[in-house]
C-alpha cells in the first residue's frame, strides 16, 4: 500500500468509541537501541543508514508488520509528514527534524516502529479506549521480535539504555488520552493535575494553556521510567485513570443538574458558531466540536452519524484541511476554508438540534 | 499559570521530588518542545534538572573522561542532557548514577528484559541454588542427596551449553 492509501485510511484510535467516551486512547511507546552503535544524533550518515536498512529489513519480515507500511523518510514530503504527525503515527521530531529516519507502520495502522528518533528505535502501540494492559501484551511481543533478530543495548543494572537518561531502565512511556470538558466547566482541572503531578505522572493538554487544553484532551502518562517495572507503572496509571474518569463523569452529572442552562447555552452557542461561521482558526474549532462532542455525551444534541464529531476533529487540523481541500491553503485560506468545510459537514447532519 | 522560563501561558506541568525536595516546573509549549518535552519525544527532565545544577556531583567530575567507544564527554552530556553511545552508561557510570538517581529515584532497573538474557540470569540463579544445596547436603552428610543435585546441576550445565562441558567431561 502507498502513503496515500495509508493516509486515507481513518484512524480508528480515535474513532472506535461513542462520544461519551471519556478515555479516547492508550499509547505505550518502548525506546530500543541497537549495541555498539551511537545514538542516531550522534552517529555517522552511514550508520544510520545501516541501521535504518537493517530495522526495516528486520521489520519487513515481521508478522506483526505483515503487508505494512515501511518508509524511508527522506522519501516523504514535508506535507505528508505533517498528516502522519497529526494523526499521532509520528513524532514531530521525526516529522521535521531527524535524518536518515525511518518507519514502519502496521497494516491496521496500531503499531508503529520510529527509526532513528531520538534512539534507534521507538516502538510505538496505539488503541482506542483506555487498554494499557492489551497493548502491553502486543507491544511486548514486537520486542521479542525485535531482540531476536538484533542486539539491544541493556545492562542488567540500569535496564535498557537510551539516549536520554529519563527514559533509561524500562525506556516505557504508557499514557492515556481523556476527554475532560466536564472537570475544565466545573473549573476543577487544576487540582486534577496538581495531584497527578504529586504522584509522579505527567499531564500534558494538546496545546493552549494548562487549564484549557486544545479541545479539552489532555494526556496522562509516566514520568519515571527506572525502579519500577512496566507492569508496576502501568497499573499505576490505569488506576489514576480510572479515578479521573470518574471524577469527569461525576463533574459531567452535576453541570447537569446544577448549571444546565449554561450548560445547554455552552453547547448550543458551540454548535451555532460551528454552523454560521466563515472563519475559523484551528484552536478555536478544535475547542467548539469538543464542546459538541460533550452535548452528544450527555445526550443535549443527537446526530444520524456517530463519528462525525471525532471525524471533525482530525479535519480541521491544518494539514489534513489542505488534504480536505485537495489543495495547498496558506492560514488565512485554511481558517476560511475549516469554516466551509465544517459548515457543510453540519449541513449534512439534519437531526442536530435536540438542545 | 506562567512560563518558568518566559512569560507565555503554560500547558505542560511537571512535578518531581528531588532531594527530598518538590520541584515543579510549568512550561509553554515553546519552551517544552525546546527542551524535548513532547508527546513522541521523551522529557528531557534531566536538561531542565542538569540546567538548574541539580545533578551536583557533575561538576565534581570535570568532563575531561571521554567515552572509547563513541568519544562523548560527560561535559558534553551535561551540556545537551543525552548520552552518546550506549557504552556511555558504562563510561560515566558514577556520574550517570547521580542523574538516574535525581531523575527517577532510583539507579538498578526493574522490569521486562531481553529474553535470551532473561534464560542467563534464570539459569544462574538455578545454578546458584543447586550449588548451595549441594554444599548444604554435604555439610549434613547426606552424600545421596548431595549427588542428586550434582547430577541435576550437571545436567543443567549441559543443556545450556554442551560444547563447552563436554570439555569438562
Amino acid at each position: 500500500m502507498t502513503l496515500d492509501e495509508l493516509l486515507d485510511t481513518p484512524c480508528t484510535w480515535f474513532f472506535d468509541h461513542a462520544p461519551s467516551e471519556i478515555a479516547i486512547s492508550s499509547r505505550i511507546r518502548l525506546a530500543r537501541n541497537l549495541q555498539g552503535f551511537s545514538f542516531p544524533a550522534h552517529a555517522s550518515m552511514e550508520d544510520r543508514i545501516r541501521i535504518r536498512a537493517h530495522a526495516l529489513d528486520v521489520l519487513r519480515k515481521n508478522d506483526h508488520f505483515q503487508e505494512g507500511f515501511f518508509y524511508e523518510m527522506d522519501d516523504v514530503t514535508p506535507f505528508q509528514k505533517q498528516l502522519l504527525y497529526e494523526r499521532s503515527l509520528i513524532s514531530k521530531d521525526l516529522a521535521e527534524e531527524c535524518p536518515q529516519a525511518g518507519l514502519a507502520v502496521s497494516q491496521d495502522l496500531r503499531d508503529v516502529v520510529m527509526i532513528n528518533e531520538e534512539d534507534h528505535l521507538r516502538l510505538q502501540v496505539m488503541r482506542s479506549g483506555l487498554c494499557l494492559e492489551e497493548i502491553w501484551e502486543e507491544i511486548a511481543s514486537v520486542d521479542d521480535d525485535l531482540e531476536a533478530a538484533m542486539e539491544v543495548a541493556f545492562s542488567e543494572e540500569f535496564g535498557y539504555l537510551t539516549c536520554c537518561p529519563t527514559n533509561t531502565g524500562t525506556g516505557m512511556r504508557a499514557g492515556v488520552m481523556l476527554h475532560l470538558p466536564g472537570l475544565v466547566l466545573m473549573e476543577e482541572i487544576r487540582p486534577v493535575i496538581k495531584g497527578l503531578g504529586k504522584m509522579g505522572l505527567a499531564v500534558r493538554g494538546l496545546g493552549g494553556e494548562g487549564s484549557d487544553a486544545d479541545g479539552f484532551l489532555y494526556q496522562i502518562s509516566n514520568q519515571i521510567t527506572l525502579g519500577r517495572s512496566e507492569i508496576d507503572l502501568m497499573q499505576d496509571i490505569q488506576e489514576v485513570v480510572k479515578e479521573v474518569i470518574g471524577h469527569e463523569q461525576n463533574a459531567r452529572l452535576r453541570l447537569a443538574e446544577s448549571k444546565q442552562a449554561w450548560l445547554k447555552d455552552r453547547v448550543g452557542r458551540a454548535f451555532g458558531v460551528l454552523q454560521n461561521a466563515h472563519v475559523l482558526a484551528s484552536k478555536e474549532a478544535l475547542d467548539l466540536l469538543a464542546m459538541v462532542r460533550l452535548g452528544l455525551a450527555l445526550e443535549l444534541l443527537e446526530w444520524d452519524e456517530g463519528h462525525q464529531v471525532e471525524q471533525l476533529m482530525v479535519d480541521v487540523r491544518p494539514a489534513h484541511l489542505q488534504k480536505c481541500a485537495n489543495e495547498k491553503l496558506d492560514a488565512e485560506k485554511r481558517d476560511i476554508f475549516r469554516a466551509e468545510w465544517v459548515r457543510s459537514r453540519l449541513a449534512d447532519l439534519k437531526k442536530g438540534r435536540k438542545l | 499559570m506562567k512560563c518558568d522560563q518566559c512569560d507565555n501561558p503554560a500547558s505542560v506541568h511537571l512535578t518531581q521530588v528531588l532531594n527530598g525536595k518538590m520541584q515543579k516546573l510549568h512550561l509553554c509549549e515553546k519552551c517544552a518542545q525546546s527542551m524535548g518535552v513532547g508527546q513522541g519525544a521523551s522529557f528531557s527532565m534531566s536538561d531542565i534538572l542538569l540546567g538548574k545544577g541539580a545533578g551536583e556531583p557533575l561538576t565534581r567530575s570535570g568532563g575531561s573522561k571521554s567515552c572509547p567507544s563513541c568519544g562523548w564527554t560527560m561535559r558534553q552530556v551535561k551540556k545537551v542532557g543525552r548520552m552518546g553511545c550506549p557504552d556511555c552508561y558504562d563510561t560515566f557510570e558514577v556520574e550517570i548514577k547521580n542523574v538516574l538517581s535525581s531523575i527517577h529515584q532510583a539507579t538498578r532497573h526493574v522490569g521486562r528484559r531481553p529474553k535470551h538474557l532473561e534464560q542467563k540470569l534464570s539459569l544462574r540463579d538455578r545454578q546458584e541454588t543447586l550449588e548451595a544445596a549441594i554444599a548444604r547436603a554435604i555439610e549434613m552428610e547426606a552424600y545421596e542427596e548431595a549427588a542428586a543435585y550434582r547430577d541435576e546441576l550437571k545436567s543443567l550445565m549441559l543443556a545450556s551449553d554442551p560444547a563447552e562441558n563436554a570439555d569438562d567431561a
